[in-house]
């Protein structure tokens, strides 16, 4: 034989073994393994599980729902095997089967939920059968849903008793995951990108914990599935309704009122949920002052999906996202107007081609605008700027055997960027597309960008699985091509502890102007000639352990490196590129977390604590010399429990302490002065930027949930405690120079605030 | 006695307690190590040497400061700060001016550096340059080019109305228009009340009617309540005269301004940027500071009175 025929050979020969699972008979002929595949739901409503477990004990072979709650389970041998089926929240179920050889069985379970939320078996090898995943946070929606600040339940502020993900300040909810801003999270609702998850100027988050089924956080070196963005992925999945009846709540809350509802439609569910604020409502009711206006205000979100299904193959849901918040204010011959908004829709196919190939293909529309408009005395002025995209994306998971899984997609997304301004005076003034000038600008910037990813997930041993992707991303306007190489190798060490390393190679083409303590005129920017995109690299690794039944002790350890990464150019007004808007430099991040977490029980909840250090540095920042950012913060550690105590009574605890955020001291002080002359301006001279501490941020919430009947419908009557022991961190320091002498001046947090809510359930 | 005794037989537990052990151990490690978290507030004084000078075409260099920053714990004194002993030159490719310091109960505000020859005038579209020798051999040094004399196409009228601003009343606007001027692409102006006392005294016939400021809710505790002047920023060669321009009635100077990078940038870091100096945006090299140059026009308007 010669080379080419023996090197044939031998690559025939390992495509045989990686399909046919590497397992040969002793006679040497393949064995004739069945497959079971289908989905995993909720017996109540239906609704599709993601992450639950389908586990074979007699063979130790399993799988776990993808995020359509479908799973594949290969290399079942013939005759009459048990399945168990589990997931968090939800009584284990063993189901017996039985296989004739190479008979491929689908299936759909019906998982009932847990009253006493018992003792769970987690299978965590088999829940990353498929896909190795570090650095990922899974906590059950309902717990984050009792994690509420002055009574509203929300995602982002749930998120952020996790360690490693840090705030600027206790107002805000961006997250800041490992020294990535909240710019750096890839942050999608059903596959489709949300541009600016906020309402109040960054205190809430869009995301409404009734409408959401599913959150995952990846806090670094996530797979090559997830790209454009630096840091982190939040991936959300709304809930697709309940197929079997209608139901629904509303929730009267401090600040809001929820309603949602849902129920079976032809062939599927829907759902549909949203909540408002009610200020502008109640000041509305109140005799005007002209002379002392109080300003309007109103946010609402609405989240809305349907859910049909065809056949067994084909599952197509609609889904669409809307918030607006608005702000108004008038009087003393000014009229002020901001206004905020993201409108997200999409389409969302499913099919699988046999049992071993699943597709889905997402077609959303995502729109981010952000303006204000103002007149004083007959001076109008106006400006806005919006992000508009079209993506499509498609993705196949081919699970080719029981060891190997290939993932593979594409992404494309039409961008239209727009900015619009009009301080010309005159409303009816509106410049032609393309205008630059003083005064007016309309610039529209189209654009778009392509993305392809391949990935094999291969287990080497029943214990080393090892994962190798590849992505690649073209950006049109500044005609860039970059490659984001990823890997990951897992270990199972022990039975109870799994050892997991993870790398990756990330580019961001999108950049934000943004302040850091608020949400305010945020403008996305496309990257032009003038700028690189930004480049991270993620290096992490991971233990997992099962110490005691129940509890999970996860230990991370990570380190990233940041390059052309952006810092607002505050002063600038006249840009004329991306390159001028922002300073680019570059970071690093590195750090350690513990997360102790008890997903089921009585009493849940975690205990987590995250060491990090972040390091920036700009050649115009800080006169180039490297600097901590604000949200630099030393220690974090965070506390949450919640505990049944009986049917009626529900009792939840969170507490966060924190290193205290960083700020700028001074060296001196001198005055300056305009050219006026009559005006004399005092200004500090800074020293290291950032480069002192305020003192530690704590803080314990508490709350308190009485299950009742109200009219005989399920109601919850709900206590928050907000701030206990009324600890009013420092929300900012800064030197005041309007007197003689220099005042160090401290703006403060919110002292305790108490909130009462009522839910009822119907 | 007994919680040690306790804890040992926790311990003996083997494996199955361990997690909270180490969690109190982290629990009491950390409320150790955190609690030297925050840092002091800072003492440390570091002098820099602060100046301040803008030339206008048409005019002799005045009002020009030169100060030694001063510790920011202290009582903030300017006079402590004054340097009257610096040899202060600015000139062009055709001219060069020294300037003398003026003190301050000769000036009758503080103390600052003027020409020495007031028949010395800065022209348009040169180039100027700066150079200040201190005491103890410090130099600073900076350059301005002088942008081109800007001129009014439209001036202000004599006599400004507006409306009660809280009734929906359409305001009276008027429109300043001025020459664009190369190489500048935002200007500033410059409305200043000239006279917050007197009032009646300026009418025909003259009246002892006294002045008083135009109250609007969000100025009540705003900063800088009491500066008579109010500043725009403005990207066009047109600018409609807003009520918001003005925070007293009366006689009022509405100056036009057409900045060199230099004052532009000074001017974002006075009103834009906090009260923290950010050495992008000065120019003065050795030191900390401005010097910078301009174009301007003044037009004298009177606001009348309007509101109860």
């Amino acid at each position: 034989m010669n080379r080419t025929g023996l090197r044939s050979t031998v690559l025939a020969a390992a495509l045989c073994w990686l399909l046919g699972g590497g397992v040969l008979r002793a006679d040497g002929e393949l064995p004739v393994t069945g497959t079971l595949s289908g989905y995993v739901v909720d017996s109540a409503t239906g609704e599709k599980l993601i992450g639950a477990t389908v586990f074979f004990p007699q063979h130790g072979i399993g799988a776990a729902t993808n995020v359509s709650g479908y799973f594949v389970v290969k290399g079942v041998p013939a005759g009459l095997s048990t399945v168990r089926i589990s997931s968090i929240g939800y009584d284990d179920r063993e189901v017996p089967l039985s296989f004739v050889e190479g008979e491929s069985i689908r299936r759909t379970f019906e998982l009932v939920p847990s009253v006493d939320q018992g003792d769970i078996v987690t299978v965590t090898a088999d829940r990353e059968k498929r896909e190795i995943t570090l650095s990922k946070v899974e906590i059950p929606v309902e717990q984050l849903a009792q994690l509420r600040i002055g009574g509203e339940a929300d995602v982002f502020r749930a998120l952020q008793f996790l360690p490693g993900v840090l705030t600027s300040s206790q107002i805000s909810s961006g997250l800041y995951i490992r020294g990535g801003s909240p710019d750096q999270n890839l942050v999608l609702i059903d596959g489709a990108t949300v541009y600016n998850p906020s309402h109040l100027l960054g205190f809430f988050s869009t995301f409404n914990p009734d409408a959401i089924k599913d959150v995952d956080l990846i806090k670094g070196a996530y797979p090559a599935e997830y790209g454009g963005r630096l840091s982190a992925v939040l991936d959300l999945r709304q809930k697709d309704g309940n197929m079997n009846e209608i139901e629904g709540v509303v929730s009267l809350g401090l600040i809001s009122t929820r309603l949602s509802l849902q129920g079976p439609i032809g062939k599927g569910s829907f759902f549909i949920g949203g909540r408002r604020t009610y200020l502008d409502l109640i000041t509305n009711l109140l005799p005007e002052d002209p002379e002392n206006p109080f300003p309007d205000f109103y946010f609402y979100d609405v989240n809305a999906k349907v859910t049909q299904t065809f056949g067994e193959d084909d599952v197509v849901q609609i889904s669409g996202f809307a918030s607006e918040d608005n702000l108004k204010l008038e009087g003393s011959g000014l009229a002020f107007n901001l206004g905020l908004s993201n409108y997200v829709g999409g389409i969302r196919w499913t099919h699988t081609f046999g049992d071993d190939l699943f597709f889905s293909l997402n077609t959303n529309l995502s729109d981010y605008t952000t303006g204000f408009t103002g007149e004083n005395s007959g001076f109008f002025f106006e400006a806005e700027n919006s992000i508009r995209d079209m993506t499509a994306k498609g993705k196949f998971e081919w699970y080719v055997s029981e060891d190997l899984t290939v993932k593979t997609g594409f992404d494309a997304t039409k961008y239209r960027f727009n900015y619009f301004q009009n301080f010309s005076g005159d409303s009816t003034s509106v410049a032609d597309p393309g205008t630059n000038d003083a005064g007016q600008v309309n610039l529209i910037v189209d654009d778009w960008t392509a993305a392809g990813y391949l990935q094999g997930n291969y287990s080497l041993t029943d214990l080393l699985q090892m994962q190798a992707g590849l992505r690649i991303d073209y950006f049109d306007l500044s005609n860039t091509v970059t490659f984001d190489p990823r890997g990951a190798i897992r270990w199972q060490m022990t039975p109870e502890m799994a050892l997991k390393a993870g790398v990756g190679i990330y580019h961001q083409y999108l950049r934000l102007a943004t302040q850091p303590d608020f949400s305010f005129f945020d403008t996305w920017m496309p990257t032009d000639s003038s700028v690189v995109p930004a480049k991270g690299v993620h290096y992490v690794l991971s233990s997992e352990t099962e110490p005691i039944d129940g509890f999970n002790l996860n230990f991370d350890v990570y380190y990233k490196t940041l390059e052309n990464i952006s810092e607002l150019n505050n002063t600038v007004t006249n840009a004329e590129n991306v390159g001028d808007v922002f300073y680019s430099g570059e970071g690093e991040a590195y750090g350690a977390e513990i997360f102790l977490q008890k997903k089921t029980g009585r009493l849940v909840g975690w205990l987590g604590y995250g060491l990090g250090w972040v390091n920036a540095r700009f050649d115009s920042v800080n006169r180039g010399v490297e600097f901590r950012p604000k949200y630099d913060r030393r220690h974090d550690l965070k506390v949450v429990a919640q505990y049944e105590l009986n049917d009626r009574w529900d009792l939840g605890a969170s507490f966060t302490f924190q290193s205290g955020q960083s700020y700028t001291g001074a060296t001196s002080r001198f005055r300056t002065q305009l050219p006026d002359g009559s005006s004399e301006y005092d200004l500090i001279v800074p020293s290291q930027r950032y480069g002192l501490r305020l003192p530690p941020s704590h803080q314990l919430n508490l709350n308190v949930n009485y299950n009742t009947t109200i009219f005989g419908l399920e109601s919850r009557l709900l206590l928050d405690i907000y701030n206990v022991y009324s600890r009013r961190d420092i929300w900012f320091r800064f030197y005041e120079t309007d007197g003689e002498t220099t005042e160090v001046t401290d703006v403060r947090l919110l002292p305790i605030i108490p909130t009462l809510s009522l839910e009822v359930r119907f | 006695m007994r919680g040690l005794l306790r804890t040992r037989t926790t311990m003996t537990d083997a494996g199955r307690s361990w997690p909270t052990l180490l969690a109190v151990l982290l629990l009491t490690g950390l409320t150790t190590g955190l609690a030297g978290c925050e840092d002091p507030v800072p003492t440390d004084y570091v002098p820099e040497y602060a100046f301040t000078g803008y030339i206008y075409a048409g005019e002799y260099p005045t009002d020009i400061l030169l100060t030694r920053s001063l510790s920011p714990l202290d009582t903030f004194a300017y006079s402590q700060g004054e340097i009257s002993d610096a040899r202060i030159t600015i000139w062009s490719d055709r001219d060069t001016i020294d300037l003398v310091w003026v003190p301050a109960e000769e000036a009758g505000k503080v103390g600052h550096y003027r020409a020495a020859d007031t028949t010395a005038l800065i022209e348009e579209r040169t180039t100027y340059r700066m150079r200040a020798e201190l005491g103890d051999g410090t130099v600073l040094s900076a350059e301005t080019r002088v942008p081109g004399q800007i001129e009014w196409i439209r001036r202000p009228p004599a006599l400004l109305q507006y409306p009660r601003d809280t009734i929906n009343l359409p305001p009276s606007t008027d429109t300043l228009i001025w020459t664009p001027i190369d190489g500048v692409e935002e200007y500033l102006i410059e409305v200043q009340a000239v006279d917050t006392l007197g009032y009646g005294r300026y009418l025909s016939p003259p009246t002892g009617e006294p002045n008083r400021r135009i109250e609007r809710f969000f100025e009540a505790n705003a900063p800088r309540y009491n500066d008579v002047v109010r500043w725009g920023f403005v990207q066009n060669t047109r600018v409609t005269v807003v009520w918001f321009a003005f925070k007293w009635f009366g006689l009022h100077d509405i100056t036009i301004y057409a900045p060199d990078p230099a004052l532009l940038e000074w001017f974002k870091q006075v009103r834009f940027g906090g009260n923290q100096y950010n050495p992008l945006l000065g120019n003065v090299a050795g030191g900390i500071g401005v010097f910078a140059s301009a174009t301007r026009r003044t037009e004298r308007g009177f606001l009348l009175k309007n509101q109860p």
